[in-house]
């Protein structure tokens, strides 16, 4: 699928509720998201630290026609790029540790030694897991830390994203955080 | 995913409630976070009273709560990419008795490092290179690499210091680690003068000549390769892909040709020809004319290995000093560079120690020494010469190109199109970074990325859209990656009238922004037209793109427009190609400096050398609209004539016929945004063409006063935008003007949950109000707003206040509240002095205290900012000048009449807005009037009208004087009428209405309805009833009127 007024259709239809579009959407953000992920990381290896926004960003002007999209099209494209980010970010968290940890012949790059921070993969995917048990009870809070955090969306564009209100975005958003942290750090001090 | 890594992990779901727990646990800690902190502990040990369960539950969730504050409140957006990079690996930590430290630089062979000797034995510091295992030919050159290093024993080439196998097996080497910097920098940073740099050159061809004794020709001499250590000496690094003469096999030399730097290679090694010491001379000549100008002779790509036409590629560059003006650079370095780099490797130097010693002689001699080597100069002179003139012809049709006598040739850029799988990313990213570098041309325009994907996703074929975009040539190419790294582009460059290829240009590089950087020149050297500027790369990118990224933050997530400004325009100054920045730049400058036009218009034009053609025009004709410049209807045409299938272009050049006043034209263009782009986004704001063709297609048909018309849009724009205020907003305004009040309060509803606690609530709940003659509620709900810590709330109350009070007649109580929006806006910067001294002008006026209200205007006049022709301030410098009219021609002064129109008029003039340049026949009109020429004074009105609602209402008042003056009243009945449509608290400010209906009344009774005339007489009676002592007298007239008219019945 390389036209982009149909992904914008998929889009549309996805933010009305149609989990097949959803489903056919994901992976083409899913792609372009790693696509230019590893792009970046191949032509400018300058320790350019980009933002998974900017990244979202490009995948968006890439992916969609922005002439014919409006701005609610671009809040369903994150929310479900906001997943696509999740499952990127984690999988390479999970791999990074992979490495360390069975790794003999592979220790991390040195020139990367700063940059990334083990205990933020090793949060990352405790979060992940948290996230994950945190959906099978309540979907709509999972869904909105998504946007939130990984997604980077505000309370605003969330609500309109999910199709819920702004009081409902900020509540999930208040009780899902105290989910995850309870989940979380109480299981790490035990 | 990785879920065999799932037993690695703990087991963190023992504290996961079980579905049913979570549902009660959910819903009790949601109650609870509804009440006050204090409260939340109490009620859920009262609530679990029997279940300990869900008590602990909930309890952890409230102390999470108040500790999560800060929990994931930073978005993955900060954290995301470091966690990407390090997913590679692959790099050894140890070779023999080095640790690696960390990465240095990348090589053609691959990544080098520095090492630390760790064994105790001393302290040494190496570059370490290894190899990539199983490739066969790598592991040869690198093994070749370290032999011809080992016997390079020399102060400027760095020493080989150890080689072998790490613990893993890979081959390595270390190097002597230099620390220093390329020369070219080195001479820069310090600004050394022509000879220092020839000292330097002179030690570079020193252990050039050295490596050439030993048979060595290193291949790949360039800036990077050939450091400057902190005490000035010269280090030689990076032979990897030198060649032993006589001894290496063919596969290794074409290896070389490959992995060399086009940029510095000769014309018979793009050919494909064996390296020689004369292709390390043309380097190093090369070299010495980036040393000498600062810039590189050409700026290009080759190819090797391919039947390409190499005309153009390699000509002889322009002479140094014809090119830059520089203290010691004279003719006879000329003859030198020149002669270095001359394309038969037989008409070079015999070797680099002849060019050495040509230099050296130089520095010897100089300045007079041209004569010592007759034949080197007089043949340097010649080159030169030819040189000179082809760089001056180059440049005069640069000129031409630039100057305008030559339209700009419009190019786009269809597609790249990837040959082999390992070449589909940068294919992908390749058509927008060429339109991008391609912009930058001096002398020509691109067709944006977007229009040109626009059309192609309706389903033109790319040549077809290319004609569509009206672009003179398209470029199509084809993108081939090598096994050892690397890309070779052909690009092509179409004639879209004929769809002939009118020039093929193949190009080879390792990184997609730099090959597109070296297509875009060749391109424009092709057309004949100037290299775009070649940008610093590395630093400057990504400084741009982290302030750009910044900037982002600042307008979308923080909404804070100052910031995003300030953060775009610097992204741009790091990277003047910067599109995006200057875009979103050019955006918040419309939305934070509505003053500063001139800022905006600057930005504006400077985007001309940065954006493609269509988004310039568009920000340029925004810009002129935003500000009222004239030049708005002249952009927007030529953008509409351009660009006919893009509803942008429809929509702007409808909104400047719209302000110009033609009003017919502007709902043409509108529609026709409309038809391109029919749906409105639902919220209404950002950028939505339609939501605006919408919005402004009602005020067309308001402004022409067709409110029918006006209303059935603003119905189809309500129902399609639910979530837009600014379309109900403008829907209810139209309703109260038909006097549909049960339709209107629904719309006001509707605002009302859209914005809850929206501030300006109450304000506009006063306005329908007054629309109404409530007056006694909207005064109440003013009173109260006017006294609100918002300052905004209190201005708009006061603002509002007036209007009231002034429809009253109550002019004392206008004039405080006048005096307390003064205060209130006191030292609030832009346009607030015009607008204060504004309402009490009117205030006075209405006073029938002419002379007041002229002394006001004067001092305003004189405290206005002078920006000549900025537009802004000469309409607010208009204006001000027509009330000083109608308050001299109240006050029966003429004289300065004639005057102050001429200078209107030369105001006027400088504003898009059709209200400002027709100003000057309002006060002509006063003229005539006053001297009971009706006749003329009719026609200066009418000239003087742009729209009869939305115009200055004085005209609509004076016009239908000088009818009822002519005994033509019946005519001025419907302008009356119509002025009584205006709004409220804009330009109807003017006048009140009461005075309109004094008016209307008086028409009425002239053209003998007195029936009508009592229903207007009974608005006065009933708006006047507490007037001040002034308009007494015309109030217990009205009174008297309307008494008999009643008794009539």
């Amino acid at each position: 699928m390389n036209h982009p007024d149909e992904l914008t259709e998929l889009l549309r239809r996805a933010g009305a509720g149609d989990r097949a579009a959803l489903d056919r959407a994901f992976p083409v953000v899913y792609e372009e998201l790693r696509r230019i992920a590893h792009y970046h990381l191949s032509a400018e290896a300058t320790g350019h630290t980009l933002s998974t926004t900017s990244l979202v960003h490009e995948a968006y002007l890439r992916l969609v026609n922005n002439s014919r999209a409006n701005w609610r099209d671009r809040s369903h494209f994150v929310a479900i790029a906001a997943t696509a980010m999740r499952r990127i970010l984690v999988d390479h968290a999970r791999r990074n540790r992979a490495a360390k940890r069975g790794g003999a012949q592979t220790p991390m790059p040195l020139d990367m030694a700063d940059l990334a921070h083990p205990d933020r993969a090793e949060l990352l995917i405790a979060l992940d897991d948290a996230l994950t048990t945190l959906a099978t009870l309540d979907e709509r809070q999972a869904r909105v830390v998504e946007c939130r955090f990984f997604g980077g969306l505000t309370e605003e564009e969330t609500a309109v994203a999910l199709g819920i209100g702004l009081r409902t975005a900020k509540r999930d958003w208040a009780k899902a955080r105290s989910w995850l942290y309870r989940q979380i750090y109480s299981s790490q001090a035990s | 995913m990785a879920a065999g890594d799932d037993h690695l992990l703990p087991d963190r779901d023992d504290r996961a409630p079980s579905p049913d727990l979570f549902r009660r646990a959910d819903a009790l800690f949601d109650a609870a976070l509804d009440l006050p902190t204090v409260d939340r502990i109490p009620f859920i040990e009262r609530k679990c009273a029997t279940d300990a369960e869900l008590l602990e539950v909930v309890h952890d969730l409230l102390e999470a709560h108040d500790r999560a504050a800060a929990f994931l409140e930073t978005p993955a957006a900060v954290i995301g990419l470091p966690l990407l990079t390090s997913a590679s690996a692959g790099s050894p930590s140890r070779a023999g008795p080095f640790r690696v430290v960390r990465q240095i630089g990348v090589g053609g062979m691959g990544a080098v490092f520095l090492g630390e000797r760790d064994d105790g034995q001393f302290e040494q510091r190496v570059a370490l290179k290894f190899v990539r295992v199983g490739e066969a030919q790598l592991v040869r050159r690198f093994l070749a690499e370290r032999r011809i290093l080992a016997s390079l024993e020399h102060a400027s080439i760095a020493r080989l210091v150890d080689g072998g196998l790490t613990d893993s097996g890979l081959p390595y080497f270390a190097m002597e680690y230099v620390e220093g910097e390329p020369v070219t920098v080195y001479c820069d940073r310090r600004q050394l003068p022509v000879e220092d740099r020839l000292r330097l050159f002179v030690d570079v061809c020193a252990a050039v000549e050295f490596a050439h004794r030993k048979r060595v020709v290193h291949c790949d001499l360039k800036p990077g390769n050939i450091l400057v250590t902190q005490d000035g000496a010269v280090k030689l690094l990076d032979f990897g892909i030198a060649r032993l003469l006589q001894v290496d096999t063919d596969d290794a030399s074409v290896m070389g040709t490959q992995l060399m730097t086009p940029e510095y290679a000769s014309p018979e090694l793009l050919r494909g020809e064996a390296p020689t010491e004369a292709t390390d001379q043309y380097a190093l000549g090369t070299l010495l004319y980036e040393l000498l100008t600062g810039r590189h002779p050409f700026r290009v790509s080759g190819v090797p290995r391919q039947p390409v036409d190499l005309r153009g590629m390699r000509q002889s560059p322009v002479a140094p000093s014809v090119l830059v003006a520089r203290p010691g650079l004279c003719r006879d370095l000329d003859a030198i560079v020149l002669r270095a780099m001359a394309s038969d490797p037989t008409s070079r130097y015999g070797g680099v120690s002849d060019l050495a010693a040509d230099i050296r002689r130089h520095l010897n001699h100089r300045p007079g020494a041209a004569g010592l080597h007759a034949r080197a100069t007089n043949r340097g002179r010649y080159v030169a010469g030819i040189a000179a003139a082809g760089a001056l012809m180059v440049l005069s049709l640069g000129t031409m190109a630039r100057s305008g006598s030559a339209v700009p040739a419009l190019v786009t850029v269809a597609s790249v199109r990837a040959v082999e799988v390992a070449a589909a990313e940068a294919a992908m990213a390749l058509p927008e970074l060429l339109s991008t570098r391609l912009a930058a041309v001096p002398g020509l325009e691109v067709v944006s990325r977007a229009r040109m994907m626009e059309l192609v996703g309706e389903g033109h074929g790319e040549l077809e859209a290319a004609r569509l975009a009206r672009a003179g040539s398209m470029l199509q190419g084809e993108l081939f990656a090598h096994a050892a790294g690397g890309y070779r582009l052909e690009l092509h460059r179409i004639d879209v009238a004929s769809g002939r290829i009118m020039a093929t240009h193949v190009l080879e590089g390792a990184e997609p922004d730099r090959l597109a950087y070296e297509a875009a020149a060749a391109v424009a050297r092709a057309l004949d037209l100037p290299e775009p500027p070649a940008r610093e790369a590395a630093r400057h990118v990504v400084a741009a793109s982290a302030l750009y990224e910044a900037g982002l933050q600042a307008y979308y997530r923080d909404a804070d427009r100052r910031a995003a400004y300030r953060l775009f325009v610097a992204a741009l100054a790091e990277d003047t190609t910067y599109a995006a920045a200057a875009f979103l730049a050019g955006r918040a400058a419309t939305e934070i400096f509505p003053d500063s036009v001139f800022r905006y218009l600057q930005l504006a034009e400077r985007l001309a050398v940065s954006l493609a053609d269509r988004d310039r025009l568009l920000i340029a004709a925004h810009a002129a609209a935003v500000f009222d410049d004239p030049r708005a209807l002249a952009v927007a045409e030529t953008l509409s004539v351009r660009y006919p299938q893009d509803a942008s272009a429809a929509f702007q050049y409808g909104a400047a016929l719209l302000a110009r006043g033609d009003f017919a034209a502007a709902g043409v263009a509108l529609r026709r945004a409309l038809a391109l782009d029919p749906l409105p986004s639902g919220r209404g704001r950002s950028a939505c063409i339609p939501c605006d063709a919408y919005s402004s297609l009602i005020r067309m048909y308001v402004l022409v006063d067709s409110f029918p018309a006006a209303l059935t849009l603003a119905r189809d724009a309500a129902k399609l935008q639910p979530g837009s205020t600014a379309a109900w907003q403008q829907l209810a305004d139209i309703l109260d003007v038909l006097e549909l009040h049960d339709e209107a309060a629904g719309a006001r509803r509707r605002l009302v949950e859209l914005r809850p606690g929206e501030a300006l609530r109450d304000v506009d709940e006063a306005r329908t109000q007054l629309r109404r003659g409530n007056f006694t509620a909207a005064d109440r709900i003013l009173v109260a707003a006017a006294g609100s810590v918002d300052r905004s709330v209190a201005a708009a109350a006061l603002w509002l206040q007036v209007v009231s009070f002034r429809q009253q007649g109550r002019l004392a109580d206008a004039a405080r509240a006048a005096e307390r929006y003064d205060l209130v806006q006191m030292d609030v910067a832009g346009r607030s002095a015009p607008l204060r001294s504004l309402l009490k002008v009117s205030v006075y006026l209405d006073a029938a205290q002419p002379r007041r209200a002229v002394q006001l205007l004067d001092s305003t006049f004189r405290t206005l900012p002078d920006h000549g022709r900025v537009s802004r301030n000469a309409r607010d410098q208009a204006w001000l000048l027509t009330l000083k009219g109608d308050a001299l021609a109240a006050a029966g002064d003429t004289t300065p009449l004639p005057a102050l129109a001429d200078s209107i008029r030369a105001l006027g003039a400088l504003s898009a807005y059709g209200r400002d340049p027709r100003l000057h026949h309002h006060v002509r009109g006063l003229l005539h009037s006053a001297r009971g020429d009706f006749a003329r004074a009719e026609a200066e009105f009418r000239a003087a009208t742009y729209s009869v609602i939305g115009g200055y209402t004085r005209t609509n008042h004076a016009l239908a004087r000088s009818l009822v003056q002519q005994g033509r009243a019946a005519e001025a009945i419907p302008l009356l009428q119509a002025t009584l449509r205006a709004p409220l608290d804009g330009p109807a400010l003017y006048l009140t209405r009461t005075e309109v209906h004094a008016a209307l009344a008086h028409a009425f009774d002239a053209t003998g309805q007195p029936d009508s005339a009592a229903v207007h007489h009974a608005h006065v009676v009933h708006a006047w009833r507490e007037s001040d002592a002034a308009l007494q007298n015309r109030w217990l007239d009205a009174r008297r009127r309307l008494a008999e008219a009643l008794r009539r019945h």
